[in-house]
């Protein structure tokens, strides 16, 4: 059965009713959540599942930081790490840790022969990329070995620069950074925009809701569904929502309208790519 | 060949022909499909096989881009067309994706693999994953400053390849989909459609930042022209220009220039001085400006356009020589931008000191003595005081 894994963005969040969590190692984490240092981690005491992020590219000077992060959460009780880089992999193999690893570079993860390269490596899970279809998403599942983790609701990262932009053009129209959340607008959306010590992010502007299609999530043995509380207000509400349609699921009593209800109260109705596909070639006329 | 390569974009067979008489050592190609740049002319098989053909009977070499993010359906058509690829004789592949990887390896062991910048490898960690995977050579992340480079080519003893010049990513390579969110193109599928050049109102919280600029992402391009023998130095193998939908005169400048850097840094025996000549050159025919972005420090709000930034049309190219007459000193030209008589202009071309001159007689094709060339591919007749050959460009004169 599907677990909720959570992609905690505070601290008190550890304690909402999800199986599985996931904090962002400080400094190198990549997406929106909780970013804590290794001893910070190690005081967390908590029945469920924990995964750390360590989502970011590497630079070749923080090679020997992160080996020290590595050797150190594999003295922690964590139950995986989620990679990006393929540093993360290649020190884990020569220093013979015994970390579960999760390959999640997040726009990248978007084929079942990709995924079953890395299951013949050793790494055993994967995190989809929320940038492909629902048919896409279960393709993988049925044609891998490997659990998978699949983005479901919240807004997730679609950008990242090493270039700090908010503050390159705030100094340039000479203005000073506020200590507040800046967006971009496009098209009626308003998109986070943030800095961080690697660079500058963007997060979608538009919350994924895939409540309505969990049912056909659990329904092909999907392992993990991953929530974002990332600038979600009513989380606790997100929370009870999709375990109330596990525990229909579980008693084989669903009911679509109940759940097509339990989704609008999400007030999201924004499906992403689930039911949509990327096009990259496009007429002649329309490539000017 | 030289043991540093200077590797050049074509977007078609014609530019790939003046990329490699200009002086690239191999140039990179894109595929009808599988590659980064979907909306490129790109190249079928048997353009491929004449590409090859042409390369190899300079002795150079062509590069093939298989670079894309696959999705489960992408793979549909890639063993047949990795057979077809080693049928033609291409000298590499370049990828990113494990998964193709792992076919192409099945397929057609023999091939030569290159992993794509679309990789965004940054360490010498990743580095060694790749070599063990059987790669031989890393097309190495934009942001890469000199000492991770050096570091990775140190530890990791691979052939590396280096972006030198031309139009920059400002995400890092590969985690970057604002195209997919906001336009449906698909970035990683070779679709991207430059959100990062859009303008944007930038809110703190709810309030709009009202400034006449406009918020923007847009990057200057990448030049490395004065960097070249630092990266020489380190080790790097092979200088890459960004650019397969670039026009030819743009080919034929910037492969021409890098190939007087690398040459003169060569053969300098540790007395070379760079001619910041070269920069000008380059800065014209690109009408962007172009900075060496990371190599040497963390770029910052220099390094970024705002409000103001130039895009103009340039109109420097003047001609392409189609012959040239040594007993009249007569030049046959096809026209590709206004020129008159009494206009100082200058060609270049491949292995050939630049040489300036002023116009003074211009002939049209019906023997019609006339002041002006104005319409675009007019054949027209010059006196060139000094022998030019076919394929030499006119240009206005620079400096």
């Amino acid at each position: 059965m599907s677990k909720i894994s959570l992609m905690i963005n505070n601290i008190n969040e550890l304690k909402l009713d999800v199986e599985s969590i996931i904090i962002g190692i400080k400094k190198f984490n990549n997406l929106n959540m909780l970013e804590l240092t290794i001893d910070q981690l190690k005081k967390i005491n908590i029945d469920k599942e924990i995964f750390v992020s360590i989502n970011k590219p590497i630079h070749d000077s923080e090679i020997e930081e992160l080996t020290d992060i590595l050797l150190s959460l594999d003295n922690i009780n964590i139950s995986g790490v989620l990679f990006d880089d393929i540093s993360v992999y290649q020190i884990c193999k020569e220093k013979k840790l015994n970390l579960n690893l999760i390959w999640s570079n997040i726009h990248q993860t978007t084929n079942y022969n990709s995924i079953n390269v890395w299951n013949k490596l050793g790494v055993k899970s994967v995190f989809i990329s929320p940038d492909i279809t629902l048919k896409e998403i279960i393709d993988i599942k049925n044609n891998s070995k490997s659990s998978v983790f699949v983005p479901i609701y919240g807004m997730f990262d679609i950008f990242t620069s090493n270039r700090f932009l908010i503050s390159n053009y705030l100094k340039y129209i000479h203005e000073s950074k506020r200590n507040t959340k800046y967006y971009i607008e496009n098209n009626n959306i308003k998109y986070p925009i943030y800095e961080n010590e690697n660079g500058t992010h963007i997060i979608n502007g538009n919350v994924l809701n895939g409540l309505d299609e969990v049912i056909e999530l659990f329904d092909n043995n999907i392992d993990y569904l991953v929530i974002n509380s990332y600038m979600i207000d009513n989380i606790d509400k997100v929370i009870d929502n999709f375990n109330s349609v596990k525990k229909m699921y579980l008693n084989k009593n669903i009911d679509k309208d109940k759940i097509n209800k339990l989704s609008t109260e999400l007030n999201s109705s924004n499906k992403g790519f689930l039911y949509k596909e990327t096009i990259y070639k496009v007429k002649s006329d329309e490539n000017e | 060949m030289n043991e540093i390569e200077l590797l050049a974009p074509a977007g078609d067979l014609e530019r790939l022909k003046w990329a490699l008489l200009y002086g690239a050592d191999a140039v990179y190609i894109g595929g009808r499909d599988f590659s980064l740049r979907a909306n490129a002319t790109n190249f079928s098989i048997d353009e491929i096989e004449e590409a090859v053909k042409f390369a190899h009977n300079l002795k150079k070499k062509v590069y093939v881009t298989v670079n894309i993010v696959f999705h489960n359906n992408d793979y549909s058509g890639l063993e047949n067309y990795i057979k077809a690829l080693e049928k033609c004789k291409v000298d590499a592949v370049i990828v990113s994706d494990i998964g193709a990887i792992d076919i192409i390896k099945k397929i057609s062991p023999k091939m030569e693999l290159h992993i794509s910048t679309q990789s965004s490898t940054m360490n010498y960690k990743t580095a060694l994953f790749y070599k063990k995977l059987g790669v031989k050579r890393i097309v190495l992340a934009r942001e890469c400053n000199k000492n991770e480079i050096k570091n990775i080519i140190d530890k990791a003893k691979i052939d590396t390849e280096c972006f030198i010049h031309g139009a920059m990513c400002v995400g890092v390579s590969g985690k970057c989909v604002l195209s997919n969110y906001m336009t449906n193109r698909d970035s990683n599928r070779g679709g991207c459609s430059q959100i990062c050049r859009w303008d944007f109102d930038l809110y703190a919280n709810d309030e709009k930042l009202e400034n006449e600029t406009k918020f923007t992402m847009c990057s200057k391009d990448l030049s490395m022209a004065r960097y070249i023998k630092d990266m020489i130095d380190i080790g790097v193998k092979s200088f890459k220009i960004e650019g397969r939908m670039r026009s030819i005169y743009y080919i034929a400048t910037v492969v021409h220039t890098y190939r007087k850097i690398i040459d003169e840094v060569l053969s300098s025996k540790g007395n070379y001085k760079f001619n910041k000549n070269y920069e000008t050159i380059l800065n014209r025919v690109a009408n962007r400006e172009s900075v060496p972005q990371f190599f040497d420090k963390s770029p910052g709000v220099e390094e970024q356009y705002y409000l103001g930034r130039q895009e103009l049309s340039n109109q420097d190219f003047l001609g392409i020589v189609l012959d040239y007459d040594e007993k009249k000193d007569i030049a046959i030209i096809e026209q590709r931008n206004y020129f008159k008589i009494g206009d100082e202009v200058e060609i270049f071309g491949p292995n050939k000191e630049t040489i300036s001159f002023k116009i003074n007689s211009i002939i049209d094709e019906d023997n019609n003595i006339i002041d002006v060339a104005r319409h675009p591919r007019q054949i027209v007749k010059i006196n060139v005081p000094v022998k030019v050959c076919k394929n030499d460009i006119m240009r206005i004169k620079i400096f």
